[in-house]
């Protein structure tokens, strides 16, 4: 089974492309997350609605609720992620 | 005997006059040049084959800008009768700004070069295709690629990015920006492309008419002139004589 940051860069890689994992990790760094650190649904949470905001730059908010859907149902499918919208 | 297959349906233009001309439009699959200099509607032109194919046919399209912001684009094509938020375009054309992305890495101390362009636009459109339905990518502009690309020998990668795009199931179309009087010999991508639809502005006194010609198009027995172009709301035309 892939690690979650795979499993998140392979979701959003149609609106990334290669830079899908290098996005991740600002991200994550801007976030406080550490490398290899086990996220809890927060974070996933946390991370969604930055890769949102980043994608409705890109793409318009559309396109951007569907990178944060991808990412937060792999929230809820790592645990008991806040509802949608909470963080 | 066993009855020929049909041809599989053309990707209209909806460039009034020209898909005649074209057995009905460009084969589906193939991957064409859109060339021209700055101001002759590139972009306009590729915008509007997918904004016309999703109206009409429901077809689905991505447009992928390297350089030009996204809201300007809509802007521009709100302005010549293509609003995005038209009823019936909905989902089915998505834009996609890497300026924006390249704006961002640039933010956070990454150097933009660094990176493999080519095969992250390549892999970009694989992946959307297993996420959402595509016919048809427009990719502006093959310039902006080659500005961030760093690799001494270009060609080869543009060889292997166009023919990784010729084994995909949808069509695509290359926006390339060429001086005024470049020789059509002289576009490397049109040389691997299946089709050429060249665009040239002509001075005549104090007006600049646009011409259109279909320099290349494989699978097609097309009408190789060049015709005046015009632009109307929401539309192309080209005038036949």
């Amino acid at each position: 089974m892939p690690d979650i940051n795979s499993q998140i860069s392979e979701r959003v890689r149609w609106v990334f492309g290669d830079m899908a994992e290098k996005i991740l990790q600002i991200e994550s760094q801007r976030l406080g997350l550490k490398a290899g650190q086990k996220l809890s649904p927060e974070d996933l949470e946390r991370l969604a609605s930055d890769l949102r905001e980043l994608s409705e730059k890109m793409a318009g908010s559309e396109l951007a609720e569907r990178v944060y859907d991808a990412v937060h149902a792999l929230a809820r499918s790592e645990g008991e992620a806040p509802k949608k919208g909470d963080a | 005997m066993s009855a020929a297959a049909p041809p599989a349906a053309r990707i209209p233009t909806y460039v009034e006059g020209l898909d005649p001309r074209l057995g009905g439009g460009v084969p589906p699959g193939s991957v064409v040049v859109i060339e021209g200099s700055a101001g002759c509607m590139k972009s306009t032109l590729a915008y509007s084959i997918l904004y016309r194919n999703a109206i009409e046919k429901g077809s689905n399209g991505l447009y992928i800008t390297i350089e030009q912001p996204r809201k300007d684009i809509e802007e521009h094509m709100a302005g010549v009768g293509m609003d995005k938020t038209a009823r019936g375009v909905g989902d089915k054309l998505a834009i996609i700004d890497l300026g924006e992305l390249r704006s961002f890495l640039s933010e956070a101390g990454e150097d933009e070069l660094k990176a493999d362009w080519f095969k992250s636009v390549l892999n970009q459109i694989h992946s959307y295709r297993r996420n959402h339905p595509l016919d048809l990518v427009v990719l502006d502009s093959l310039n902006g690629l080659f500005a961030l690309t760093q690799d001494p020998n270009p060609r080869l990668e543009l060889f292997h990015f166009i023919k990784d795009l010729k084994t995909l199931p949808i069509t695509v179309f290359l926006i390339s920006e060429v001086s005024a009087n470049a020789p059509i010999s002289e576009s490397l991508a049109g040389f691997l492309a299946d089709g050429i639809i060249r665009l040239e502005a002509k001075r005549q006194d104090d007006m600049v008419n646009l011409q259109l010609g279909v320099v290349k198009m494989r699978k097609a027995a097309h009408d190789h002139s060049f015709f005046p172009f015009m632009i109307r709301k929401g539309g192309f035309e080209v005038v036949v004589r």
